[in-house]
């Protein structure tokens, strides 16, 4: 599309008939000079070109549909502007619908996306990937601190149900034993429970991770009182979608949410 | 659209579609500090913004997040609006496509980071190529075509009529231009009139908008 070719001789050929000879008019619409102009002008023939692209485009929009945000963006919006200025009524986002099928624009494009999450049940600074899945978010904002648990859960119900567990090893050449984690079913819900053991580690904050075993997604489950046994709320289908490897890393106290890269120990939930 | 009667529209053919005023009234207006006009083009473009960042990314959350970032930064970066007729929707969709990137950028660091931390995992099955920057790259070359024609699909629905509704009958109902005359009821030179001069329009659009 290169529209800056110099000025050839005579003068162009106006945009309407560059847009007619683009939407492959014949002769009866665009005459002999002007056709004969534009094969031999280079911007004329780019002109063509460049309508004939936006033509194809054309075309192809017709099956594009929009999807809406929610109105708790343009609350979020507002909300960020703040005591800027003065607050505006808020508008009710128009769903762009067009063509014969436009009443079904607003659907979404996977029913699993299907979950949307009002922006203000959101812990703000997540990582990306963090967030990566509705799941995530849910965990994300639902469980910020897992809860800390003193003594033996077999004692906390009568029914416990093992889905699955690991052992927890150093990740240096030389494994060193560093605990064990089991995701366990009490009555209605499910948990992960840590059990580490020396874990060594710089002095501060230890921090409990799911890494998915497709190696490009993770969770943070929350925090862990140092050496001390920690259960955290464990949403099942995390697991089921391969959320399986438990992370014990430290966190500096930095402000950066995000895995710090110093994982102190690691394994994989069988089962 | 198919069913509108014969007659209804008036057989001038403006220069512009009666859209473009009104988009340089909201420019202006958000340029000087109008919250009212930051609403109005909310209404308008947010579609536009959300949709791009959800093919974009994929996620309905963080095309939210994108969203709003990008009419947040639109208030803030007002000033930096040229008000032209065509300005507008190049500018919302400039700041998407660097919030979009933003976004993109940050994901394949994380990603390399998990890899990196998952590779450190003796016998880990996963430690191998987590697909993170060259998907990414992928991601965004995908991107660029959706744009342009996103665009155009918003560009044609916010087109006034009679012009949006020859441009949608001729090239998505494929309908000839005599039966598009017949359907509006405007003479045959007024409707290829209404379709050369969109196309153009929409074309002009569209070289604003690409980066």
């Amino acid at each position: 599309m290169s529209a800056h070719d110099g000025p050839p001789s005579g003068p162009h050929a106006a945009e309407e008939l560059l847009a007619a000879l683009a939407m492959g008019e014949g002769p009866e619409e665009v005459d002999e000079t002007t056709r004969s102009h534009v094969a031999a002008c280079d911007f004329c023939t780019s002109e063509v070109a460049a309508l004939r692209e936006t033509l194809a485009l054309v075309v192809a929009a017709g099956a594009e549909t929009f999807t809406a945000p929610p109105a708790s963006v343009w609350a979020a919006v507002s909300a960020g502007l703040g005591a800027e200025t003065s607050e505006p009524a808020p508008p009710a986002p128009r769903v762009a619908a067009h063509g014969p099928s436009g009443a079904e624009s607003a659907q979404l494009t996977d029913p699993s996306d299907a979950v949307v999450t009002p922006l203000t049940r959101r812990r703000a600074p997540v990582p990306v990937w963090l967030a990566a899945t509705a799941a995530a978010v849910a965990l994300a904002a639902g469980v910020g601190i897992g809860t800390q648990v003193v003594g033996d859960p077999e004692e906390s119900g009568p029914s416990v149900q093992v889905l699955g567990s690991t052992e927890l090893a150093s990740l240096d050449d030389s494994p060193q034993a560093r605990g064990s984690a089991q995701v366990q079913r009490r009555d209605d819900r499910v948990v992960l429970r840590v059990e580490p053991s020396d874990l060594d580690g710089p002095e501060g904050t230890r921090e409990v991770w799911l890494i998915n075993t497709d190696g490009s997604r993770m969770v943070s489950l929350g925090l862990l009182a140092a050496g001390d046994a920690g259960e955290f709320d464990f949403p099942e289908r995390l697991l089921e979608q391969g959320y399986r490897i438990v992370d014990i890393s430290y966190e500096p106290d930095d402000g950066d949410p995000t895995h710090s890269g110093q994982s102190l120990a690691r394994g994989t939930i069988d089962g | 659209m198919a069913s509108r009667a014969g007659g209804l529209y008036g057989e001038q053919v403006s220069s512009s579609s009666g859209v473009e005023a009104d988009v340089l009234d909201l420019a202006t207006g958000l340029r000087d500090g109008d919250r009212e006009c930051l609403a109005e083009i909310f209404r308008r473009w947010s579609p536009l913004v959300h949709t791009i960042a959800l093919r974009s990314l994929g996620t309905h959350h963080e095309a939210e997040d994108v969203t709003q970032m990008v009419f947040i930064s639109a208030w803030r970066s007002r000033h930096t609006l040229t008000p032209t007729e065509n300005a507008l929707p190049a500018w919302l969709v400039g700041i998407t496509r660097h919030r979009i990137s933003d976004r993109l950028g940050e994901r394949s660091r994380e990603a390399r980071k998990v890899a990196s931390a998952v590779a450190m995992v003796p016998g880990s099955r996963s430690g191998g190529s987590p697909g993170g920057a060259s998907a990414e790259a992928a991601d965004v070359d995908a991107a660029a075509g959706v744009v342009d024609r996103l665009v155009v699909a918003q560009q044609l629905e916010a087109m006034g009529d009679p012009r949006g509704a020859i441009l949608r009958l001729a090239f998505h109902e494929d309908l000839t231009h005599e039966q598009i005359a017949e359907r509006t009821g405007l003479p045959l030179g007024t409707v290829k009139s209404h379709l050369r001069r969109g196309l153009a329009q929409l074309r002009k659009t569209l070289e604003e908008v690409r980066p």
